[in-house]
């Protein structure tokens, strides 16, 4: 059988989409009689004007030599193919939620409405009536909330967890994963000035450089520049996995996250508490207050004092992490079990 | 320079195209230059083909990419101000056997390619064969730079 995943890309970032596509291919080829390749179509949504051109796209293109086509974002999964199987990560958010909480980059406007309701009903031709259709969890809850689709939920496996064996913490937090906007690393330097003595390490490539221009620049305002280690940069694997095995506890505060992600799945696969906020949508299906992490409001004070709590009693955090760990155990995350979903 | 290398690709076939164009990547970036393959998916039916050069055609290149590459055909429609063509084969090529339509459309694939080889700063042809192609179908100022010569084709592409 030969599967094409089929994504979108923006250019030169890598982030947990892509992980997720070049894991996904990388354990389909593990798999008896199955031959997988990834393609990712370059997406440009703004200006936002630009999205009907990058739907039509997306239908124009056509598809041979493939048995099994799984798209995981928007408007891949416009594509026509008999054998489309998509795994949602992402539609196009701005056209959902993101428009409910004035935060699309689609106007309001009679054009804009217009612009978001051909998103709307290009994505109910395309996923209604599939015989397969799985997204992650946050996904699959907003498919149900706003077309009224049911999907299987399958949420990501950990791709490489024996690099995380977890370790004596060095006395730092590390706050992983790529750096951009809705990720608010800014969020957590903004915080340590509410959190005397911590020492925060950044580690993850901006999205655009000068995201990390704008960070260091934000340490500096904020006094706080000799207590961050900034790590601007696309890290190994092996550096990333030493990094989060000594921290004492991992910083994660996307805004509404999609899935529990990648930065949290890997803090608890090594036994490390994860500091999160009250907003960050799926991280908190797994991330508990007082159970395997800290919960805080998404503001400065209330971070940097979840992030001091973290640091101030290593009993706790150890304890914590423990309890991460075997929450993430209890999901039964294997890349066997979601390849044969997949493929059934 | 943040350079796009981009390629029609029928999925889990064309494996000359993607080795030339991780190859070219790998050289681009020990040059010191962001570059990066995108491969675009291709059905070679010639009834599919217009849509797809229509789509191709479509695609926004020049915010992302300082210089885009491209290599198997349709990829030579795409749009950007400084576009490099690299082909190992000739998509100006007349049709064959067919239909009168199924010719008239051989030959509106190969016009709307034409169009896409003007629009290039620059045309390289992977073989003397492939560049006499191009040269007969009108195409001036074609140059060979073959596979493996990597310095004289890493020079052709950033002059």
């Amino acid at each position: 059988m030969n599967v094409l995943v089929l994504s979108v890309r923006a250019p030169f970032v890598h982030g947990g989409a892509e992980e997720l596509r070049d894991h996904l291919v990388r354990n389909l080829n593990l798999t008896q009689g199955v031959r997988a390749a990834s393609m990712s179509l370059p997406f440009s949504w703004d200006p936002w004007t630009r999205l009907p051109d990058e739907m039509l796209i997306a239908r124009g293109l056509r598809l041979a030599n493939v048995d099994r086509v799984i798209p995981i974002k928007f408007p891949a999964y416009l594509v026509e193919h008999a054998g489309r199987t998509p795994w949602l990560a992402h539609q196009f958010r701005q056209a959902y939620d993101m428009w409910d909480s004035g935060q699309s980059n689609i106007p309001d406007t009679l054009e804009g409405r217009h612009v978001r309701d051909l998103i709307r009903g290009a994505d109910q031709e395309a996923l209604s009536g599939l015989p397969r259709l799985f997204a992650v969890s946050q996904a699959a809850k907003r498919l149900r909330h706003y077309c009224g689709i049911e999907a299987e939920t399958l949420s990501a496996p950990l791709n490489d967890p024996w690099l995380f064996t977890g370790g004596e913490a060095e006395g730092y937090v590390l706050a992983g994963g790529r750096v951009g906007g809705a990720k608010r690393q800014h969020l957590l330097v903004r915080a340590l000035r509410f959190a005397p003595g911590v020492r925060l390490v950044v580690a993850g490539r901006p999205d655009v450089p000068e995201e990390g221009v704008q960070l260091r620049h934000l340490a500096e305002a904020e006094g706080v520049a000799n207590r961050v280690r900034f790590e601007l940069r696309f890290l190994p694997r092996e550096e990333l996995a030493a990094l989060v095995n000594g921290a004492a506890a991992v910083a994660y505060v996307p805004l509404d996250e999609d899935s529990v992600g990648y930065v949290t799945m890997e803090a608890f696969q090594a036994g490390k508490p994860v500091v999160t906020t009250s907003d960050a949508g799926g991280v908190l299906e797994i991330v508990r207050d007082g159970e395997t992490g800290w919960v805080a409001l998404p503001c400065p004070e209330a971070l940097g004092d979840a992030l001091a709590q973290a640091l101030a009693d290593p009993a706790r955090a150890v304890r914590r992490g423990r309890a991460g760990r075997a929450a993430l155990d209890g999901l039964g995350l294997t890349w066997p079990h979601t390849v044969e979903r997949l493929l059934a | 320079m943040r350079i796009g290398i981009v390629s029609a690709v029928v999925p889990l076939r064309d494996d000359e195209a993607v080795a030339r164009g991780v190859a070219l990547e790998e050289r681009l970036r020990a040059a010191g230059h962001e570059a990066e393959l995108v491969l675009l998916p291709f059905d070679e039916a010639t009834e599919a083909q217009l849509v797809q050069r229509a789509a191709y055609r479509a695609m926004l290149f020049a915010p992302h990419y300082d210089l885009v590459v491209t290599l198997r055909t349709p990829a030579e429609v795409i749009r950007h101000g400084r576009k490099v063509a690299w082909l190992a084969d000739d998509p100006l090529a007349p049709g064959g056997e067919g239909t009168l339509l199924g010719r008239a459309l051989v030959a509106d694939l190969a016009r709307a390619s034409l169009v896409g080889l003007r629009e290039a700063r620059c045309v390289l042809a992977a073989s003397e064969g492939v560049a006499e192609g191009l040269r007969e179908a009108g195409l001036q100022g074609v140059r060979v730079v073959a596979p493996g010569d990597w310095d004289l084709v890493v020079g052709a592409v950033l002059a």
